[in-house]
This record gives C-alpha cells, sequence and structure tokens, in this order.
C-alpha cells in the first residue's frame, strides 16, 4: 500500500540537480542508477532520498517518468511524487 | 621532596607551545600561575637547567633562596615530572583551598597551554627535545595539506564564488570550477557522507571560495580528486565522473566528483558522493597523478 512522505527539496541552479530528501540518516549510502540518478539508502536500507544530475536537461520533458522512477523507489503514490516534480520544475525555472 | 637535578624540560615545552599558538611566553611560567603552594626552602639550581631565564624564580645565582611561590613551583615541576598525565601547571585540590597534591591535579593556572606536551615531561635534554621536535612535526602535518593542489578562485556574472581546480586527466576538461553554492547543496545534502564538518560548510555557502579551501579535508580530497582522479566514469552526456579511490567512506567506496562541461574544456562541479565503482571508466590512473 503506497504511503505518503514528506521531501524536503533544494535546487542548484548553477549544476542543473535536484536534491530530494526524505530524512537524513549518518550512515547514508548512494547507488548510482541511470540518468543521473544517484539513491540515497539509511542504514536500515531504506530510500531516505536522490540526487538527480541534469534535472532539467533531462527530466523537465518528461515529469511523468521521473514520478514514476520516484513513486516505485520511495513507495509513494504517483500522483504525490509527480507533485513533487512539478513543483521542482517550477521553482527552478 | 624537592628534586634539585630536574631536567630542563619547561623551557622547551613552554616554547614550543608558545610558537603553536602563535603567542609570546616566557620559558618560565612561574611568574605567570597563581600558585598556591605554601613551603619554602634552599633550591640547588643545577647547571644546566634552562626552564629559568636570569630574572625568574631560579636565574643568575648557582643557589638561592626561594619564595613560597618559588618552591611551590619547583614541587609543581616535580609533580609535571612524576606524574606526567597533566602539563606543567598549578595544582590545587578541587575545592581551591588545599596545597599542590599529586592526587587532586586540578590546573588552576591562568594560561595552562601545556597539556599537549606534559606526556614527555618525565624525559630530558636531547631526547626530550627529539621527541617534541618530532611530535611537533606530526602535529603541524595534521594541518599541511598532503599535496600541493593548484587552485585559484573568482566571481562569476552573477557574483557567485568559485574556485578553479586544473586538471589533465583527460583532454575533454581541462579545468573544474567547483562553485560555494554548489559546495554548500553538497554539504547539506549529501553532508551526513561526509560528517560534521563537511555539513558545516553547507552553512556558510556562497561566503568566500577561501572558506571551501579552509575545509581541512574535504577541500583537499575534492580538489585532489579533480586534479588527478584514479578512475573517469561517463556520466550524462556531457558529464564526467572524477573518481578517487585514494579518499574513500567507512565502506571504502570512493569519492566520485560529476563534472559537466561547461564551455570548451571548463567544467563545472556538478555534485560529489561516495559511492562503489561501477566497472565502466572512460580513463584510468594506476596512481594518482598519472592520469
Amino acid at each position: 500500500m503506497p504511503r505518503s512522505v514528506s521531501f524536503n527539496v533544494t535546487y542548484d541552479a548553477g549544476g542543473d540537480v535536484l536534491y530530494v530528501t526524505s530524512r537524513i540518516d549518518p550512515k547514508t549510502r548512494m547507488v548510482e542508477g541511470d540518468y543521473g540518478l544517484v539513491w540515497r539508502y539509511g542504514s536500515g536500507g531504506d530510500p531516505i532520498g536522490v540526487t538527480i544530475v541534469d534535472f532539467r536537461e533531462i527530466w523537465s520533458g518528461r515529469p511523468d517518468d521521473l514520478a514514476r522512477e520516484l513513486a516505485s523507489r520511495f513507495d509513494i503514490p504517483e500522483l504525490q511524487a509527480l507533485n513533487v516534480v512539478e513543483h521542482a520544475l517550477e521553482a527552478s525555472q | 621532596m624537592i628534586r634539585p637535578h630536574a631536567r630542563p624540560v619547561l623551557s622547551w615545552s613552554l616554547r614550543l607551545v608558545g610558537e603553536r599558538n602563535g603567542a609570546t611566553r616566557p620559558s618560565s611560567r612561574y611568574g605567570d600561575t597563581d600558585c598556591a603552594g605554601t613551603e619554602s626552602g634552599t633550591y640547588r639550581r643545577p647547571a644546566k637547567h634552562t626552564f629559568a631565564r636570569a630574572g625568574d624564580f631560579f636565574g643568575g645565582s648557582r643557589s638561592l633562596r626561594l619564595g613560597r611561590a618559588g618552591v611551590a613551583c619547583v614541587k609543581r615541576l616535580q609533580y609535571h615530572i612524576t606524574a606526567p598525565s597533566h602539563g606543567s601547571c598549578c595544582y590545587r585540590r578541587p575545592d581551591g583551598t588545599g596545597q599542590h597534591t599529586v592526587a587532586n591535579r586540578v590546573c588552576v593556572a591562568k594560561r595552562c597551554h601545556s597539556k599537549g606536551f606534559s606526556f614527555v615531561a618525565a624525559r630530558g635534554g636531547r631526547g626530550l627535545r627529539e621527541r617534541l621536535w618530532s611530535d611537533r612535526d606530526r602535529l603541524f602535518a595534521r594541518a599541511a595539506p598532503k599535496k600541493e593542489v593548484t587552485v585559484s578562485s573568482g566571481t562569476g556574472a552573477g557574483g557567485e564564488s568559485f574556485i578553479v581546480v586544473s586538471t589533465t586527466a583527460i583532454p575533454q576538461i581541462t579545468e573544474v570550477r567547483v562553485y560555494a553554492e554548489t559546495f554548500g547543496h553538497i554539504g547539506q545534502r549529501h553532508g551526513a557522507q561526509f560528517g560534521s564538518a563537511f555539513t558545516h560548510v553547507g552553512e556558510n555557502h556562497g561566503a568566500d571560495p577561501g572558506s571551501i579551501l579552509r575545509m581541512p579535508s574535504m577541500d583537499h580530497a575534492i580538489a585532489s580528486a579533480i586534479e588527478s582522479p584514479t578512475h573517469i566514469e561517463p556520466g550524462n552526456p556531457g558529464s564526467y565522473k572524477f573518481v578517487d579511490t585514494t579518499s574513500t567512506n567507512v565502506e571504502g567506496e570512493p569519492l566520485k566528483l560529476v563534472v559537466k562541461t561547461v564551455s570548451g574544456t571548463s567544467g563545472r562541479l556538478q555534485t560529489s558522493y561516495f559511492a562503489p565503482l561501477s566497472g565502466s571508466a572512460v580513463a584510468t590512473s594506476g596512481g594518482k597523478g598519472d592520469a
């Protein structure tokens, strides 16, 4: 059952990098994915954030794809993920 | 019992401390502390003692009558030697009313800087100096950069501060700009990976490009990874990951810097993190600096 998670989202405009964070864990592990996605996992192995390199360049034209990635990884409703992505795209303009 | 031939330890250690703290300190601390000794007696100054200069409690005479404070300080010196767990401090009981005791060592010196060197107090002469000297090297070596990395700094059109690190790792990128803003984002969001010191940078980002270089560890690690990475991995189109396997986290994962070409052969650091090697490399180097 998808749950609701709150995210802290910051955007580095100069580097075109979006940082999506649900929580900070001192034992964060990073796993590189495709298309510049770098997933962050907490000490329990649960996803706690994602760093999206070339956010606007790659994902501005297909926010639904990114939302699907986030929804499946964080186990959240796709609508919430899309909300996060669209807000980030708006803010990064 | 006062040890008349106590080794000349104070002068050396204190002088070294003074240099370390950038302060001017006398070679004898006896006039600096609010010593609470109560004994008095005769103290024969050993010929080779250097802890007192002319004008200090022990200066000028082979044998001199010491005041209460002077004897107490000699006693303190004795404690200093026999109980090297503390420095050349003036000791009182915790309630402040007692005399010098070994059991209740509480430093009440007004300007005590000797803690770091107390462990060598029982040694003397050349051995002491050598040990202090080598220890000084070790202490200063911590603060010194491990390897010279040439950087320059500047300010972008929008007023953003950055530093420029030159690299010869791949022909596509010859210099990388590290913006303070980017460094701040990395510190805030990936800071947990880098430790609290790196998170600190995030609070100061945008202030000064030099602040990046004042970081004792990560500044050098990032600049070094740019200048001489051990691996280069492919990133998104136009991006490269500069990997430095000599800088790792506790899991042994190497430091990776994502660098994007901006114009010509100039690149910009996008983000950095520790992650396992991907296995696909654009270039590798057997040793740092050989890339």
